[in-house]
């Protein structure tokens, strides 16, 4: 290179390195990992080992090189904010220095100006800045495309191995990741060494094989380290809980691209901006849009205009990167290109890892900055004979520099703001975490709320205050199972409480197993922001009477709440601006996160959510060792008979489509097998069928719709299966914020139905969009359409026989995008019921004899739980609970649970309920808020004080039925006061037809008299109000309905609810006669009561049993328990441990003591990695203990050392190895090579 | 040479049926008969520049569907895409008189 050029390429660097600077001076911009930024140091500690205690370090010692980075600047005393901003500045000082020096080597004799705005259009642009610098480990290769095209361009036509060592350490200095950037830049030196080869011809085949064989061997032998880092399966779960390529394709379009931009996130925002700010002008400002046109134009000028032949190899690759950058675009309508793409990534993993097609925009900017740099310089030159020379120059310059301050115009404006950035962590949060170093190192400290995107009211982080200090083992949960399945599924269900509005009960039997000492309340998280809990809903860990309150840090109020906004009468709000930022609570007798266990294990079915259930019901007192069933097989279930296990068998590991991308992990509804393909849930156990609670149908074959808009795959509450349930306050409702026409609901029958009519009921959304029209599809392919009214519509058609009904939406009305669909689907003699077929894994292993015998004498408990919203706004996924379950073996069950009235329950159900049956009853149209003490019988209780009040006026009626008797007259007496609306006019109904209408005088009070007749019940229906007051009415009542001989005495309050029984509690079709614990009191003001079958024991058989608690008594949770006629063993504790972590992820245990088997817990996630071995003699696989933990049942006495190891560690540590010999012999080579050398 | 243009036409249009489907292929037989009709080479250069800059986004709202919402951008830019290739195609293959290129770096 010629010394002239060197001043210029030094200021150019210098002032890419400045650049940065001037992006929000002194903030910490939210990257990569926060630990990285903050402890250095520790990351490069634990970059030796390829196991983490931390979900966001697993296989990311690829970053060791930036970590070095960062670690040395630090150590030099330099700010945060610098350091990262050099971090960036010495990124796009290599890339504009790399691209200048590349295009001086390709194009030799261009001017320099040439080169130097090449560098420039190269480092400086909205992929630079608004993608680059906020995923900067993706950025180093952009950095380093150049500079590895200039090591080829270099050394590829000459001799030896200083061009090949070269390579491998420009390779090396790009470090990992997932990797597809790095092979994207070897494609494209592939595309060079093919193009100077082949096209070219200026260099031989042989010559370039020499280069190109030792070059990527020095590459791979020294990117073996972080290739080895992860596994192939770990590589498959990032994939399938990543973006999906219809999200990333979602505005790739040519023309977004060919500008540098199209990346998804771009053109995302929410309530509170752009997701991405510092890119938005690029899209919206006229001038900046136009200005992102001239490159890609300068580019295809040049490519014509210019006689430089390699021009050609970089428009075919600007064309190649756009095509490919545009990936499925426009997705849904693919060409022959995007299907081949989408079953590429369906299929090959390799290409399915290439799938994020915005990184290929790396090479897109280089081609289109070198192409437009070179048409500059020769401009440059062919403009000097010419006349006017200067001011056609100036014009080029200008052009050129135009293009420069469009893309830097961020930087200038002072408009660049990361998504997330922090000026400083404050004080309060500094003394926080130094006072959980203080404590026991033992120990995790749990974060709560976790969340996805932790934005405090002080600042943004990457992944929260708590990973600033790992040294304290920070455990938050973190929504996506990416690399820890069974930690996050525990994580999510332990936070169930707070993120989901259920009560905090016995957390702390949770959290011990998860080796966490003490809880920290991140008050002053902007949960909105952050799409968590509010703090007053995380406040319910601190009225968990299971965890005890430390002390609290930072002033009470601050960045709690939003100041001065907010409705005075937000109870949640007044309560934030009473709390401090920072609350410690502590877990009593917490247990080190790796440990020895012992005591009468409990066997689960389930998952993690059943885990909190036991834990609130008590099963999790004492921390007995659990294992999950979904994990063991017959033969290791046999080595527990000794300790006499405790059997559970739970509703949860539903199979569901899960929302991941918020900490309160939004759920589906129930799916039956086979729906919702392999991506439903946290994916345990492999996702088989029999460890999971699936939905099973009765009445019908099955009920299915198309498939909703992703990632819910249809609101819980809105389940198909509900158009069928004759149960109108259930609804199938699809296509909110979206278009619901096409979407469709099936019913298969369970055996062929001749079909006449079928009824439409649509839900009563008065402010948004309901069904106008729907078809209605056949067996045997015939169709019927039909219009539908705001109250429904009734088909009638000619009848046919069918063996399945689609009902497809065909049509729409309404301005708002709300959901639409139908209450009910009613076809004459169908009923379609949704249970939940829990899992029955158990029931499979106990056809070994064995296990059988196990299972006859041990203790049996079956938990069920009622899938609810937790939320007053969204209603529950399921009303009671239906529930299929398998008895091993015939057993005796005593019955508990809780339960509640539903307020939603018709009157005579209720009055069924506190009353139980009696000869009269009264019904009604409504209740007025739902409220049960303003039921009918209210008017029939003698009590004028009390009075049944509807949710309306008229159009409203009250129903009483009585044994057949004569009558001739009755009273009524209408409620005449503040808040109800006099009526003016009755229409009494009887069940022969026969009405009369009767005007009701002012006081409300009437006697009706009448033909006398022999009857059963009377209606009552409001049809005139005296109402002229401005907007809707107060509702009507009725006092009192005199009906001579006819009454419903008022249930006493402070009585007990008797034992009831009925249609809505029995298994296979028996009642289950029921008590609750309490008052009707209590029960009709919506307290949850305990209760228990009124007999003391239910007999089951061995097989399948049907348990449906549904109606007006609704069941929060049911356990059907059985005590075992195996005598308990006597409990010994776990033998004394002493625990040496190792700085390779494993750890040497010395056991002393041993007086029997115990449990061995690594409290590191399961992964079938680990190993275990004492004296030499392995342990075996590693079982799933505490619902997340590596960990084996030891059954070895005595004192003796374990050694427990992560198998993965040999590997990364033979690839440490081959990556540090290739890093020194390339070293060596090089150096070699640039020894002062005698001249001869 | 006529052969080798005509195999060129063949990939050309093959190339932009896999990559533009049905609508791609009709670009690539508009260019071809262009080709064929004698239109100069740099006018499909300059048609190329001049459906790239017709990228312009017409409307300033951004969202999630901003893609689908510029479709005719995409089209138009698609088809400056198709240009550039041609004629750059044709470039490779005719190159300017003076044979085949010496070796710029003798293998030492």
């Amino acid at each position: 290179m010629a010394l002239h050029r060197v001043p210029l390429l030094f200021v150019l660097g210098l002032a890419l390195l400045s650049v940065p600077i001037l992006l929000q001076p002194g903030r910490y911009l939210a990257d990569t990992h926060d630990t990285l930024w903050f402890a250095p140091g520790w990351y490069l500690r634990h970059s030796l080992s390829v196991w983490q205690d931390s979900a966001f370090l697993r296989g990311q010692p690829s970053l060791a090189p930036m970590a070095a980075f960062v670690w040395a600047l630090r150590s030099l005393g330099f700010s945060l904010w610098l350091v990262q901003r050099l971090w960036y500045g010495v990124l796009m000082a290599t890339a504009g220095v790399g691209a200048a020096l590349l295009v001086h080597q390709l194009h030799p004799r261009l001017p320099s100006i040439g080169a130097l705005a090449a560098g420039l259009f190269y480092a400086i642009t909205p992929y630079a800045l608004a993608y680059g610098l906020l995923f900067s480990p993706a950025f180093v290769p952009y950095a380093l495309l150049p500079v590895l095209l200039l090591v080829t361009a270099r050394w590829l036509p000459r001799r030896g191995l200083t061009g090949p060592a070269l390579f491998g350490l420009v390779v090396f200095a790009m470090g990992g990741g997932n990797g597809a950037p790095q092979l994207l830049v070897l494609l494209t030196v592939g595309a060079y060494v093919v193009w100077v080869v082949g096209v070219e011809r200026t260099v031989g085949v042989r010559r370039a094989l020499a280069f190109v064989v030792p070059a990527l061997a020095f590459a791979a032998a020294m990117s073996a380290y972080w290739i080895f880092s992860g596994s192939p399966k770990e590589a498959a779960n990032a994939l399938a809980y990543s973006e999906q390529p219809p999200v990333i394709n979602g505005a790739s379009s040519y023309a977004e691209s060919i500008r540098g931009l199209g990346f998804w996130q771009f053109y995302g925002g929410d309530a509170y901006g752009p997701w991405i700010p510092a890119v938005r002008s690029f899209v919206t400002s006229p001038g900046l849009v136009l200005a992102g046109f001239i490159l890609p134009v300068a580019a295809v000028a040049t490519a014509w205009l210019s006689r430089w032949r390699t021009r050609l190899l970089f428009l075919f690759l600007a064309l190649g990167s756009v095509v490919w950058m545009a990936g499925i675009f426009p997705v849904g309508t693919s060409t022959p290109f995007g299907r081949s793409l989408s079953f590429a990534y369906r299929h090959i993993r390799l290409v399915a890892g290439l799938r994020t097609t915005y990184k290929v925009g790396m090479v897109l900017e280089l081609c289109l900055a070198l192409l437009a740099g070179i048409g500059l310089g020769e401009l440059w030159s062919r403009l000097e004979a010419r006349p006017g020379a200067r001011r056609w120059r100036g014009a080029a310059a200008a052009a050129a520099a135009v293009v420069i301050l469009a893309a830097a115009s961020p930087v200038w404006t002072g408009s660049y703001a990361a998504p997330r950035s922090a000026r400083a962590i404050p004080d309060y949060w500094k003394d926080a975490l130094r006072f959980e170093q203080g404590r026991s190192m033992d120990h995790r400290t749990f974060f709560a709320p976790g969340t996805l995107f932790p934005v405090y009211r002080w600042g943004g982080l990457m992944e929260g205050v708590g990973q600033s200090a790992p040294q304290i083992s920070p455990v938050s949960a973190w929504p996506f199972p990416v690399d820890y399945h069974y930690e996050t599924n525990l994580l999510a269900a332990v936070e169930r409480s707070y993120q989901n509005g259920f009560h905090a009960r016995r957390t702390a039997d949770l959290l011990r197993y998860l080796g966490v000492r003490d809880v920290v309340l991140q008050n002053d998280l902007d949960w909105q922001r952050s799409e968590t809990a509010r703090p007053a809903d995380v406040e319910r860990l601190a009225r968990d009477r299971s965890l005890e309150p430390v002390t609290s840090f930072g002033p009470v109020g601050r960045y709690t709440a939003v100041s001065g906004s907010g409705s005075p009468v937000d109870a949640q709000l007044r309560a934030a601006r009473g709390l401090p930022p920072v609350q410690v609570l502590a877990v009593p007798e917490p247990r080190p996160v790796t440990r020895a266990e012992s005591g009468a294990p409990i066997v689960v079915s389930g998952d993690g959510y059943g885990l909190a259930t036991l834990a609130g019901l008590g099963y999790l007192e004492g921390s007995p060792p659990v294992l999950y069933s979904g994990a063991l097989d017959p033969m290791t279930l046999r080595t527990l008979a000794a300790d006499r296990p405790m059997f559970v068998v739970t509703d949860s590991n539903r199979r569901a489509a899960t929302d991941f991308s918020t900490a309160r992990g939004d759920h589906g509804y129930t799916l039956a097998p086979g729906e919702g393909g392999a991506a439903t849930g946290y994916g345990l156990f492999g996702n088989r069928l029999h460890s999971q609670s699936v939905a099973a149908f009765d009445g019908v074959r099955s009920v299915t719709a198309s498939p909703s808009a992703p990632p819910f795959g249809g609101q819980a509450a809105f389940a198909p299966s509900n158009a069928f349930d004759e149960d109108p306050r259930t609804w199938w409702l699809v296509g909110a914020f979206g278009d619901p026409v096409g979407s469709w609901v099936q019913v298969t029958f369970d055996r062929p139905r001749s079909l006449s009519s079928v009824h439409l009921g649509v839900p009563p959304l008065e402010l948004g969009r309901r069904v106008s029209a729907a078809r209605l599809s056949f067996s045997d392919g015939s169709s019927v359409l039909v219009p539908v009214g705001p109250s429904g519509a009734t088909a009638t058609f000619s009848p046919r026989v069918s063996t399945s009904l689609r009902v497809e939406i065909a049509g729409v009305q309404g301005p708002d995008p709300t959901g639409v669909g139908f209450t009910d689907i009613s076809i004459p003699g169908v009923v379609a019921r949704r249970m939940v077929r829990v899992p029955d894994d158990l029931t499979r292993m106990a056809r070994d004899p064995a296990v059988l015998a196990m299972m006859a004498s041990s203790d049996l408990a079956f938990v069920f739980e009622r899938a609810r919203s937790g939320s007053q706004f969204l209603p529950d996924e399921e009303q009671g609970i239906l529930r299929r379950f398998d008895v091993p073996v015939s057993r005796t069950f005593s019955l508990s649970g809780v339960a509640r009235l539903d307020r939603g329950a018709p009157d005579e159900e209720i009055d069924r309920l506190v009353r139980g049956p009696g000869p009269v009853s009264a019904s009604s149209s409504s209740r007025f808020l739902d409220d049960p003490a303003l039921r009918a019988s209210a008017a029939l209780d003698g009590n004028p004080d009390t009075a049944w009040v509807p949710a309306g006026t008229v159009g409203q009626w009250i129903r009483v039925t009585f044994p057949r008797r004569r009558l001739d007259r009755f009273g009524m007496e209408a409620q005449s006061m503040p808040g109800r609306t006099p009526i003016s006019q009755i229409r009494v109904a009887f069940p022969d037809g026969s009405s009369f209408t009767r005007p009701v005088p002012p006081n409300g009070r009437l006697e009706v008299r009448f033909a006398a007749r022999a009857t059963s019940s009377v209606t009552i229906a409001v049809t005139g109000v005296a109402y002229a007051g401005q907007g809707p009415p107060p509702p009507v009542g009725i006092a009192e309905v005199r009906i001579p001989g006819v009454s419903i005495p008022a249930a006493p309050r402070r009585a007990a609810a008797p034992c009831m029984a009925g249609p809505a509690f029995t298994i296979d079709g028996r009642p289950v006669p029921i008590r609750l614990q309490g008052s009707i009191g209590a029960l009709l003001d919506g307290r949850q009561l305990k209760l228990s079958a009124c007999r003391d024991a239910l007999a089951l058989g061995p097989g399948r049993h049907d348990l449906v608690a549904a109606g007006a008594l609704q069941p929060d949770t049911l356990v059907l328990a059985s005590r075992g006629t195996a005598p308990r063993p006597a409990i010994s504790g776990p033998p004394a441990t002493s625990v040496h972590a190792r700085p390779d992820g494993g750890y040497d245990i010395d056991v002393a003591g041993a007086a029997a088997p115990f449990y061995l817990v690594t409290g590191q996630d399961w992964d079938p990695g680990w190993t275990a071995t004492i004296q030499g003699t392995s342990l075996g696989r590693p079982i799933i203990l505490d619902g997340y933990a590596a960990g084996w049942r030891v059954d070895r006495a005595g004192s003796y050392l374990t050694r427990i190891r992560y198998k993965p560690q040999r590997r990364y540590e033979a690839a440490l190895a081959l990556s540090a010999a290739a890093f020194l012999i390339a070293i060596a080579i090089v150096g070699w090579s640039r020894r002062p050398r005698r001249k001869a | 040479m006529r052969t080798r243009r005509a195999m060129v036409g063949v990939v050309y249009l093959a190339l932009l049926w896999f990559f533009g489907g049905k609508y791609g292929a009709a670009v690539g037989i508009a260019v071809l008969a262009a080709d064929l009709a004698g239109v100069p080479r740099r006018a499909i250069w300059i048609a190329s520049m001049a459906f790239l800059a017709q990228g312009v986004p017409r409307s300033p709202v951004v969202g999630s569907n901003f893609g689908t919402d510029h479709l005719v951008a995409h089209v138009l830019v698609g088809i400056g895409l198709a240009a550039a290739a041609y004629a750059g195609l044709r470039e490779l293959l005719e190159p300017p008189a003076g044979g085949r290129p010496r070796r710029a770096h003798p293998e030492r």
